[in-house]
């Protein structure tokens, strides 16, 4: 058993390797030797004490080369035998520090200034799928909604869309295809009164008579079936005929 | 102004599209069935035509024998039998105008159409029936002065029915009842 000073006032004893089944013998031979050293430490303590303190009465208070080569090695020791960090998280008020310290610094400032952001954000963007975390954690479709209620979609469009050069890319066949021609024409035509335009244009005296003719003669018509029914005990006539005119030229007959 | 999705809405196309050409104040009573004096004058224009028509003929074979006589002898007819032609004329004439497009040209100056029971254009014997009960009887057509639905002896009889339809039909587009 080796028995080290590390310092005028310390004895370290280490501790002896654990054999397996030493027991018994060990056991007692180690309460001894641990007694037998702390008897001497404690000899040695006090007579480094007794030492020191007669050194120190001779030659006054210790020296800056004494405590260059006293203080590193006691810190060393102390150090060595203890969890540091468990001590200080037990006893020390971190909060409290960490409140204090953020208080007295500008922490904004000091990032701005020391920290690399460009690489730190960089560092941190290749590190994570920000896609997948972005599809993930974000309610897309009220970020969606909040900015659409934001914006004038269709002012956007108008300021910032070529219409022009965009619906001359269309493919305008397909539209028109299913576009009903025929009855726009039909709407048109009768919205123009097209026939009574060709009428007015091309008809002459003959088919003024015509129509003069037959009007007149509906009026005939008319009068005479009126007087018949006046003479006769009954109200009007039914003159609904069977098929429309139009049934002429494409009916159930087909 | 009418919109063309109103246009649309309100029946669109076929909406009145064939009364186009028929004029604005008669469009409204197209279709319905005619009245005697519209019918009455038809049949006197008919008539007259193929009077007419027998006159000339009787006429032109009096030239023919007093220009080439004595080389021909055409015997010219009697009355009797120009009336006889006339009432065959006048039948096949009728037959063969209500069989394809409904109307004479008496019809069709008055604005009249002949149309089967069903509205549709007649078939050829159905058509050959009416004309020669029409001209069988011609008085029949006085029916139509007191018959509550304008109608004459003959249309009671073949149910068939005259209305006014003063838009061109060519008679390739009028649908038919007989059997094609």
């Amino acid at each position: 058993m080796e028995f080290t000073i590390v310092s005028r006032d310390v004895i370290v004893v280490p501790s002896a390797p654990e054999e397996p089944g030493a027991t018994g013998v060990l056991a007692g031979m180690r309460m001894v030797l641990g007694a037998a050293a702390e008897v001497m430490g404690a000899a040695a303590v006090a007579a480094g004490s007794a030492a020191f303190s007669a050194l120190e009465a001779v030659a006054g208070p210790p020296t800056a080369a004494v405590l260059d080569r006293v203080v590193p090695t006691a810190t060393q020791a102390v150090v060595e035998r203890m969890n540091i960090t468990t001590v200080v998280v037990d006893n020390v008020d971190l909060r409290a520090i960490v409140m204090q310290a953020l208080q007295r610094l500008d922490l904004t400032e000091i990032v701005v200034q020391r920290v690399d952001l460009k690489r730190v954000v960089e560092a941190a963007l290749d590190s994570i799928d920000l896609t997948e975390i972005v599809l993930q954690r974000v309610d897309l479709e009220r970020v969606v909604d909040a900015a659409l209620d934001q914006l004038d979609l269709t002012e956007l469009v108008e300021q910032r869309v070529d219409i022009d050069a965009l619906v001359a890319t269309v493919d305008l066949e397909p539209i028109i295809d299913r576009l009903p021609i025929v009855e726009i024409a039909e709407y048109v035509i009768e919205m123009v009164d097209l026939p009574a335009i060709i009428r007015q244009s091309t008809g002459g005296v003959a088919s003024d008579a015509i129509d003069a003719v037959r009007l007149r003669s509906y009026a005939t018509d008319v009068a005479v079936a009126r007087i018949v029914d006046r003479v006769l005990p009954r109200r009007g006539r039914d003159l609904e005929a069977p098929g429309d005119p139009e049934s002429l030229s494409g009916g159930d007959a087909k | 102004m009418t919109s063309f999705g109103q246009w649309r809405a309100a029946g669109g196309a076929g909406h009145l599209s064939e009364d186009l050409s028929v004029p604005e104040p008669a469009r409204a009573f197209q279709g319905e069935r005619a009245g005697f004096t519209s019918r009455f004058l038809a049949a006197v224009i008919d008539v007259s035509l193929v009077a007419l028509l027998m006159i000339g003929v009787w006429f032109t074979l009096v030239i023919v024998q007093a220009i080439f006589t004595p080389g021909v002898n055409i015997d010219a007819p009697t009355m009797g039998t120009l009336i006889l032609w006339g009432y065959i004329f006048t039948t096949l004439y009728w037959m063969f105008a209500w069989a394809n497009t409904g109307r004479s040209l008496g019809g069709w100056v008055m604005g009249v159409r002949v149309v089967s029971p069903r509205g549709h254009r007649l078939g050829f014997f159905y058509a050959l029936l009416r004309s020669g009960f029409c001209v069988a009887f011609p008085f029949g057509l006085l029916w139509a002065l007191v018959s509550k639905r304008n109608r004459s002896v003959q249309d009671l009889v073949l149910r068939t029915n005259v209305i006014y339809d003063w838009a061109l039909r060519p008679p390739s587009l009028l649908s038919s009842d007989s059997p094609k």
